[in-house]
């Protein structure tokens, strides 16, 4: 078989002037392929592009993911503000409970001190305490030692006194005297604000 | 230009124009069944994905806007951006106007007021602290109202706290307290306000009963303190406000038996306000309250002198 082909000018008409059924088929065949494959192309490009309706969501959802991160920030320092925050009515309020008839309070006093080892300032931290100071008074059958223990532990026992505050520690104690009222008892423990708090 | 094609004239030779048509159109089908099949798949994962992107972004977006609720809840709790709950303090001094506020807040609860100091502010990151400080005499039951009033309602926090009890026995005692105010620039928060009757009506009339007076020794024969005495506590003690004169254009108050108006200096001390009843000083940066009178109230139960006998019992 042979078929020929020519585009010049002059002979464009004649060309297909030879082409019988088979050769026609072939022509068809690959021209059929060659149309199906840009066809194809053509759709698979449509076909495996995202709908725009799922690229808008995608785009709000990462603005909402942006913004929720954003609040999730500001709520982690909210949060650890509020924990920061101690509640001094109700402390005062249970400091009131736990208290022994026979103690009463010359000082209270919370502030920071600063804390840490050697002259760099980055080893220097501030802590919060709370120191108490008081005085026990004789009287009835308990000892003026037990009721400061018994104060301590009360404090100790106190849920909303303890909140933010490590266990009470006894500092010191001296003996206390006064005119006409025997001898009594002054001491004075702190409460170390607790480190995660 | 001219080709010759004959490479087909051996290989085709015995494919028949039939089964060539058909093997061509079986071929076009499979092709076309391939990718039609290839395209419903894909449609149908794309509708899944939209279904999927739908439902994790309406969970999403209820997420945020739970976390935003809890963020208001939070920054409530917290009292942030107290002066913009008042909108007349925007043209006023930050101190001035908490040393009213203050003010206001320690009459109410018969606290006097002692000393006040100006705001510090510090800046930290999208926030800032703006802390005062002051001292208060008062007895332990009034101190402890006054310092609820401060920090459940005006959300106002406590950074430190120091109590003394007066040398004598006496129901008064002395508290030097420094607040801190949150002021967020973070553009979540910073619009964030809360109003000033947000506050239920039973928080404002809450009032805290406590047992005794932990520093107040039973045993001593308690001083309580009058209320005349209370206001020599309250001011310097050499300083008598005996008249204010309220006009409609300006206010005169008689102090130490000399007339002087807003700005006016007496005894080394500015006078910084006139109010209805009371004139505000100021001295070395720090404020003072003058004033004209207090009507007597009668003992909380905490300031009752207890008998040795009913503290043993």
């Amino acid at each position: 078989m042979e078929f020929e082909i020519n585009f010049l000018p002059q002979n464009r008409n004649r060309w297909l002037a030879h082409v019988k059924g088979k050769e026609l088929l072939i022509a068809c065949l690959v021209l059929g392929v060659i149309i199906t494959v840009s066809f194809i192309g053509f759709y698979s490009k449509g076909i495996t592009k995202k709908p725009q309706k799922l690229v808008a969501i995608g785009q709000d959802f990462l603005k909402v993911t942006q913004e929720k991160g954003k609040v999730s920030g500001v709520a982690a320092l909210l949060s650890t503000l509020k924990k920061e925050r101690l509640n001094w009515t109700e402390k005062m309020v249970s400091l009131s409970d736990a208290t022994p008839s026979q103690v009463f309070l010359t000082s209270l006093e919370y502030s920071k001190e600063k804390t840490g080892t050697g002259g760099s300032s980055s080893n220097i931290k501030k802590r919060e305490k709370l120191v108490i100071k008081g005085v026990v008074i004789p009287s009835g059958e308990e000892s003026p030692s037990s009721s400061i223990q018994s104060f301590m532990q009360n404090l100790k026992n106190n849920a909303s006194f303890m909140a933010g505050f490590e266990a009470p520690v006894l500092i010191s104690v001296n003996n206390y005297q006064k005119e006409g009222r025997g001898e009594g008892l002054e001491f004075e423990f702190q409460l170390l604000r607790k480190q995660d708090a | 230009m001219s080709l010759n094609f004959n490479f087909f004239e051996n290989k085709m030779h015995n494919i028949s124009r039939k089964n060539l048509i058909a093997g061509v159109v079986i071929i076009f089908i499979g092709i076309g069944i391939f990718f039609s099949w290839k395209f419903y798949q894909t449609h149908k994962k794309n509708q899944r994905d939209l279904i999927q992107e739908k439902l994790t972004y309406e969970s999403a977006v209820t997420a945020l806007a739970k976390e935003k609720k809890d963020l208001n809840t939070l920054a409530g709790g917290l009292g942030i951006n107290y002066f913009s709950r008042f909108p007349e303090s925007s043209h006023m001094d930050l101190s001035f106007f908490m040393f009213n506020r203050i003010s206001t807040i320690a009459n109410k609860w018969k606290v006097s007021l002692v000393s006040f100091s100006p705001a510090e502010k510090e800046i930290k990151g999208n926030y800032s602290l703006i802390s005062f400080s002051g001292a208060i005499s008062a007895s332990f039951s009034d101190m402890v109202n006054f310092f609820q009033e401060l920090e459940d309602k005006e959300k106002i926090s406590i950074d430190s706290l120091k109590i003394n009890t007066s040398s004598r026995a006496s129901s008064l005692h002395q508290a030097e307290f420094d607040l801190v105010c949150l002021e967020f620039n973070d553009p979540l928060l910073k619009g964030r306000e809360e109003k000033e009757s947000d506050t239920s009506p039973s928080d404002k009339e809450k009032i805290k009963i406590v047992k005794r007076d932990p520093f107040l020794n039973p045993f001593e024969k308690t001083h309580v303190a009058s209320p005349t005495e209370k206001n020599r506590v309250d001011v310097a003690s050499e300083f008598s406000l005996t008249g204010i004169n309220c006009s409609a254009t300006s206010r005169t108050a008689i102090i130490n038996h000399t007339m002087a108006k807003e700005g006016d200096v007496i005894g080394g001390k500015q006078v910084v306000a006139i109010k209805e009843d009371r004139v505000i000083l100021k001295a070395n940066g720090q404020l003072s309250t003058l004033r004209l009178k207090e009507t007597p109230r009668p003992q909380t139960k905490e300031e009752k002198p207890l008998k040795a006998e009913e503290v043993v019992q």
